[in-house]
């Protein structure tokens, strides 16, 4: 038998290098696997998987690429009847499968002995996705074509990936912290493998389901990230591929037929089924992830954990919820400033006070009083639309008078800048309650809340407005607190913010600012403005919309689209109408956007590209992000990750202390074989008052 | 104008203008469905995120952009809403994570209030806020007045002001502390972490007497501001502060609201209980809670639910008054053969406009009332406003119900309970065959069920087949009509659910309450879609579904006194289970109308109009319409009444009266023939008269 082992090895090696042999080297394969069988334990050491594994590896990408190319090509040619493409086409298909079933076959054999190989396993898997639609790398071929390469080969594929489930060493390279930071063609293929995987997984033993869900947890192994964070990091690098966005089949409910979804949406199902199957054991671990995706810079990635945390909250029990929505209000509450990750917390916050039972929500409002002004920080993210309606309107009426209480000390006080922030935060929360439930406001706190912004806008000079971080955050609060009182609002006050802001726009204040002035514009529609006003307001308000319709960012320039539309519709002014539209440019877009008609349609090809180009751009960004953030952390913290250290720390002890001990033994021995020299009792003592410092120090720390 | 500008964007923010508009214009179009909405949303945030990372708008701007757009987002995928919800795609991924344990009973989180703040994605939220917070104040402008120009050289002495009255009011905060009082609010709020850290090193217990002078109190912000401790130490002291109260608190309400949860709750039960909190007809827990949130997301909800609590209240009242009233009148041995829909037609109106209370003043309970908690599993959720409302809360229930939920039970009752106009035999046009089995087999021992025993005794169920448009629904509102029972008429869509375990649960939910309204005539239309052919991978709900339908109509739950019949209508019967179709014994084949039957439904219909039709015309029409099903007739006639309106000019149309209106006359019908075909094709009729042969009980 050794001998025919021998020859077969030669046989392949040689195959290896003589391309056209391919089929007969799989062939022997083959045969060699059913040799195998019966001489198992004797043949699986001597054999190079390796080598057999990436020559089947390439024939099975040879062949697929050729499939697709002459797919490609049938497309071109518009020739579907030439029947000796298409019989080209088949054999090539036919070719591939059994490609593909001999290495299924193999691996399934061999398992074991294929550590070094798993890398190349995932390789092909993620290559093979990335060529094939709905890949943005593919190459374009007909539907029917699609299908039956995807018979052919991705159909095979899947229990391969079933069978490597179990196996260590493929989780560890799948879950390589290196392997998420792929090229852009493999990003979307990664992403669909994990989450085919995370379909597996609810079905594997529990060991399997540890491997893939708890992640590294010795020192000693190769660090291998949960499934769910890895998901979350890859996910985060699918700009392209949501932007577009990429379809997939969806999940067959019942009563429905199949149809096509959104990546996002298809990878939000499939978690969120996975999530429903997590065996309580893995809970935290994604727990945390989800915290920290929700976390993370890139806001779909933020909005994904979100929806499953939302998922989450709803398939728990209201426990659950409730605990994590005291944690995040404390998350909340303690930040010190605005920043992208509050926001994204205070989104998740807001939507889990929606899925709170009752009582549950009873009981947040006692441990967060909102009378007291300290927890407005956190009030102010807090959506009181969530509560009951007698909660919400009691919560509201307290909210009011403690924000406007704080903003009348601010008054009263000498107003200094240092303390803006928190009259921000108090305004914060009044525009909050006014905006959810400005119909619903007592006439008292209304009127209130009114003198308060009269004499808010009193104080604002532009100067400081456009120097003043703090004071711009101010306007553009008054600005939406106004809008939505804008009923409630004195003629008089409304002229006077109007001038404010004629004298303020042209100085260019940032862009948060332009937005909060079109909000309140757009609510301006809903105001008659008397006529002994009208010569100085109406001027100057076609005149503001004239310029925020002409602003060159795209995102100021939609919204002012936006309101300026919403202010002509209700408006009772229409002679503002058309003075806003001072040029013939302006005047057309302004027509397109109402007869819905977009101004420029860029091909599918170029879209792609741009958004590949954008992608890049954004992961630069990130890049430089996480770079500043490191840096920022490990100025004031030299190790971000406690846990590792910690265990480090232990090991050196134990490495330094094995030394200690066997230099003594080491001593002891010496001293058998030979007199000690005279220095050495000397050197003792001086080790022996070091060692009791040691243990006292040792005792004190305990 | 003079600060008009105009520059002309760069051609890739074109790009972005267009595609955010042609999202823009998908969501405002009004026929977009929510997960196309939910993907155009997220197509906007999209173009923020990339706007904000090429620096197009400033962090702030993004922020708030996020915050606006996601809110409008969230509204869609956290509702439960049919029509404008995506329910957290729960649909599609519990029909993913079907048949795998469900252990999210056992979830316990493991983060806590102090392990979270040392995570390093928080602690990097904490440093990038503290950041924000120093770039947006410069510690020198911290002074600045807002609203005047501060001149510079006013600095020096104001820090002074607040250097020297810093001790006097951190001590008298420590008073305040101590005497339990509250702290002077804005203060308190600047200086908690700093004044922990600092009281400490200020015990100067002489100067607790003096107060302090009102502008060393205002200085004190800025000196703070101006003296920041290191955002890390600042931080710890904050979160330990805050900490550690609210650690103990959690910690109690964990031991208190834990036992409460069912520890054997199913997965189904538990899902179920978490979209109570969403649904719009709501049971026990969580009523309110839901109600709130769904009518102000969605403007498009009816008025009631944003009602106050009462009315959804009493849409759960209904159900039961409904149960208790049914109760009261087999107690009183009232005549069944009152039409029972106009009985529930009359509790109808009280839906959602306040409680029937006049129900409750006419009868005595017949039994003691139950104490309400003990009724249902899930009364630890019930909501507070409930007590007051508990005299009406404890009607007695049916006991064969005790072990549904009543959510269900409301929904069968709200939903699947027929209120309809009554209907006569002579509604019907022909199928005289028909009539009379039914009548035979049906009506009577409804109505005499004491004569009707043993082998006369009723069957369980009847199949009612032939092509679509020939009464079969009719008959089985007829049935239930002259039966005097209870009726009950499903769709297979109302029993399939997207939540597991739900659908076989509404089955016999379904038939439970059924046996609580017997007699009881379960009206199931379309049947086919619902007891289709078993067959190999098939869904495996549907599949439970079916089997629980079978054991129900016929099975060991049944007992042989239950008056209980199931009507079947469909137009595919060789499409149903042969087990189905054992157990719906008598099979009528419903034909298309003979002409006498046809001639029944014009002259039954053109009595109502003004016609004049002469008997020759008559019978032309009838024998035009060979082929015609019921509702083919009755479409013929719908034309034909168009015609007179359609020879009115259309000046006039607005001026005529109803009695200048000419007859209906043959040439309507003439033309009506033009654009009405039969619906039924020959060869379908082949079909069912093949399967009558082979399974019908007819002629």
């Amino acid at each position: 038998i050794l001998s025919l082992i021998l020859a077969l090895q030669i046989l392949i090696s040689s195959c290896c290098h003589v391309h056209s042999l391919t089929h007969l080297f799989s062939l022997f394969v083959c045969v060699y696997c059913r040799q195998s069988l019966k001489h198992q334990a004797l043949l699986e050491n001597q054999l190079r998987h390796s080598d057999i594994i990436t020559g089947l590896c390439e024939d099975i990408l040879f062949t697929f690429h050729s499939c697709l190319q002459l797919a490609e090509q049938q497309l071109q040619s518009q020739d579907n009847t030439n029947h000796t493409e298409y019989k080209l086409f088949q054999k090539t298909a036919k070719l591939c499968r059994f490609f593909a079933n001999t290495l299924v076959r193999y691996t399934k054999e061999f398992t074991a002995f294929l550590a070094n190989c798993c890398c190349r396993l995932h390789q092909l898997y993620l290559q093979i996705y990335s060529k094939f639609p709905p890949s943005l790398y593919s190459l374009t071929v007909s539907d029917a074509h699609r299908d039956e390469v995807a018979c052919v080969i991705l159909v095979t594929l899947d229990p391969l990936i079933t069978q490597l489930l179990s196996f260590r060493s493929f989780a560890e390279v799948v879950l390589d912290e290196k392997t998420i930071d792929l090229c852009g063609e493999l990003v979307l293929p990664q992403c669909l493998l994990l989450v085919n995987i995370m379909d597996k997984l609810p079905s594997q033993p529990e060991e399997v389901q540890n491997l893939w869900c708890a992640g590294s947890q010795y020192p000693e192994d190769r660090p291998r990230l949960p499934t769910f964070h890895a998901l979350f990091l890859n996910f985060q690098q699918c700009y392209a591929e949501l932007s577009v966005p990429v379809q997939l089949p969806g999940v067959m409910v019942e009563g429905q037929a199949l149809r096509d979804v959104s990546l996002y949406q298809h990878v939000s199902v499939h978690l969120n089924a996975f999530v429903a199957s997590l065996p309580s054991c893995h809970f935290p671990q994604l727990e945390r992830s989800l915290l920290e995706a929700v976390l993370c810079p890139d806001m779909v990635t933020a909005m994904l954990a979100t929806d499953t945390w939302c998922f989450l909250a709803r398939f728990g029990t209201a426990e659950l919820c409730v605990y994590h929505t005291t944690i995040l209000a404390e998350l909340v509450k303690s930040c010190p400033g605005q920043c992208h990750q509050l926001s994204h917390l205070s989104l998740l916050l807001r939507r889990l006070l929606f899925l709170m039972a009752e009582h549950h929500q009873i009981e947040f409002v006692k441990s967060f009083a909102p009378m007291e002004a300290k927890n407005l920080p956190l009030w102010q993210h807090i959506s009181i639309k969530a509560l009951t309606p007698e909660l919400r309107r009691q919560v509201a009426s307290n909210l009011i008078g403690t924000a406007v209480a704080e903003c009348a000390k601010w008054l009263d006080n000498r107003h200094t800048l240092g303390e803006l922030q928190q009259l921000n935060c108090a305004l914060s929360t009044v525009l909050m309650v006014c905006s959810d439930t400005a119909e619903m406001l007592e006439e008292e706190l209304q009127a209130s809340t009114s003198r308060i912004l009269c004499q808010m806008w009193g104080l604002l000079t532009v100067k400081q407005v456009l120097s003043q971080p703090y004071i711009q955050t101010t306007v553009r609060l008054l600005l939406s607190i106004s809008a939505s009182l804008i009923q409630a609002t004195d003629p008089q006050l409304i002229s006077q913010i109007i001038l404010f802001l004629s004298s303020l726009l042209p100085l260019n204040p940032p862009d948060h600012v332009h937005l909060a002035v079109l909000d309140y514009l757009a609510a301006l529609g809903k105001r008659f403005i008397p006529p002994e006003m009208q010569g100085q307001v109406l001027p100057k308000l076609s005149c503001l919309f004239a310029s925020l319709l002409a602003d060159t960012s795209w995102l100021i320039h939609q919204h002012a689209l936006e309101a300026f539309t919403q202010f002509a519709e209700v408006t009772s002014h229409e002679e503002v109408v058309p003075q806003s539209l001072v040029s013939e440019e302006i005047q057309n877009k302004v027509v397109d956007f109402l007869n819905k008609t977009i101004p420029q349609i860029e091909s599918e090809d170029s879209r792609r590209e741009r958004l590949k180009q954008e992608k890049s751009v954004l992961e630069t960004r990130c890049a430089c992000w996480w770079m500043e953030e490191k840096e920022q952390t490990s100025d004031l913290q030299p190790c971000v990750k406690r846990a590792r250290p910690a265990t480090m720390k232990e090991q050196q002890y134990e490495t330094a202390i094995q030394r200690a001990e066997e230099g003594i033994k080491s001593l002891q021995s010496l001293l058998k074989q030979s007199p000690a020299p005279s220095w050495l009792s000397a050197r003792l003592e001086g080790l022996q008052t070091l060692l009791e410092a040691i243990s006292r120090g040792c005792k004190a720390a305990d | 104008c003079a600060f008009f500008r105009f520059n002309s964007m760069s051609g890739v923010s074109t790009f972005h203008l267009s595609e955010w508009q042609k999202n823009y214009f998908a969501v405002t179009s009004g026929t977009c469905p929510p997960e196309q909405k939910a993907d155009s949303y997220r197509a906007h945030l999209l173009g923020i995120n990339y706007a904000w990372g090429n620096s197009e708008i400033s962090e702030v701007c993004a922020a708030n952009l996020f915050r606006k757009y996601s809110e409008k987002y969230s509204a869609i995928i956290d509702s439960d809403n049919v029509e404008s919800g995506l329910n957290n795609y729960a649909g599609s991924a519990l029909s993913l994570a079907r048949g795998q344990p469900n252990s999210s009973d056992k979830w316990q989180s493991s983060l806590t209030v102090d392990n979270v703040f040392k995570l390093s994605c928080v602690q990097m939220m904490m440093q990038a806020g503290e950041k924000n917070k120093k770039c947006s104040l410069l510690p020198e402008d911290a002074h600045l007045v807002v609203g005047e120009e501060v001149c510079a050289s006013q600095t020096p002495a104001k820090l002074n002001v607040g250097d020297g009255n810093l001790q006097a009011v951190l001590t008298k905060c420590a008073n305040t502390k101590m005497n339990g009082t509250p702290a002077p609010k804005p203060f308190q709020q600047a200086s908690l972490p700093t004044a922990t850290k600092l009281t400490t090193s200020c015990t100067s217990p002489s100067s607790l007497n003096s107060a302090p002078p009102q502008k060393g109190f205002q200085g004190t912000p800025l000196f703070l501001n101006s003296e920041m401790p290191s955002p890390n130490l600042g931080f710890s002291s904050a979160a330990s502060g805050i900490g550690s109260p609210s650690v103990s608190q959690f910690g109690h309400g964990q031991k208190v609201t834990f036992p409460n949860h069912l520890p054997g709750s199913s997965s189904c039960g538990n899902s179920l209980k978490r979209k109570a909190f969403y649904g719009s007809s709501d049971a026990t827990g969580g009523t309110s809670s839901s109600r709130p949130y769904q009518s102000r997301s969605y403007n498009s909800e009816p008025p009631c639910f944003s009602r106050n609590e009462e009315s959804s209240m009493s849409s759960f009242k209904t159900a039961k008054e409904q149960l208790w009233v049914d109760q009261q009148k087999k107690f009183n041995n009232q005549p069944q053969r009152a039409p029972a829909t106009s009985l529930y037609g009359g509790v109808k109106k009280s839906l959602g406009a306040g409680r029937s209370r006049g129900l409750f003043g006419k009868f005595v309970p017949p039994v003691p009332r139950q104490d309400n908690g003990d009724e249902y599993g899930g009364s630890a959720s019930k909501p507070h406003g409930y007590s007051s409302s508990d005299a009406d809360a404890a009607l007695p229930v049916d006991e064969r119900l005790k072990n549904l939920e009543p959510k269900m039970i409301e929904l069968i009752m709200n939903e699947i309970m027929d209120h309809g106009a009554p209907v006569n035999w002579e509604d019907i046009a022909g199928l005289e065959f028909a009539k009379a089995t039914i009548k035979e087999i049906v009506v009577w021992p409804m109505l005499r069920p004491d004569i009707f025993t043993g082998l006369r005794g009723p069957p369980k169920g009847i199949l009612l087949f032939g092509p679509p448009g020939t009464g079969k629904t009719l008959i089985g509102k007829c049935i239930a009509c002259q039966s005097g029972a209870t009726f009950f008429s499903i769709s297979a869509s109302s029993l399939t659910s997207k939540w597991v375990g739900e659908g076989e649960k509404m089955v016999r939910a379904l038939f439970a309450v059924a046996r609580c309204h017997q007699p009881a005539v379960i009206f199931i239309d379309e049947i086919d879609s619902l007891l289709s052919q078993r067959v190999d991978g098939e869904h495996d709900s549907s599949r439970r579904i079916k089997t629980e339908f079978l054991v129900q109509l016929d099975g060991a739950a049944t007992s042989s006194e239950d008056r209980i019949l199931v009507v079947g209508a469909t137009n595919r019967p060789q499409e149903i289970d042969e087990a189905a179709r054992r157990r719906l014994v008598k099979r009528l084949y419903i034909p298309l109308p003979e002409a006498s039957a046809r001639k029944q439904i014009v002259v039954n219909l053109m009595s109502r109009e003004k016609s004049c039709l002469s008997d020759d015309e008559l019978e032309l029409v009838i024998q035009r319409s060979t082929g015609f099903s019921g509702a083919d007739m009755t479409q013929l006639c719908r034309e034909a009444a168009l015609g007179p309106i359609r020879s009115i000019p259309i000046m006039d149309i607005s001026s005529i009266t109803p009695d200048q209106v000419r007859p209906i006359a043959y040439v309507d019908f003439d033309s009506a023939f033009l654009t009405v075909r039969p619906s039924v094709s020959t060869k379908d009729l082949e079909l069912y008269e093949n399967w009558n042969t082979a399974f019908g009980c007819g002629r």
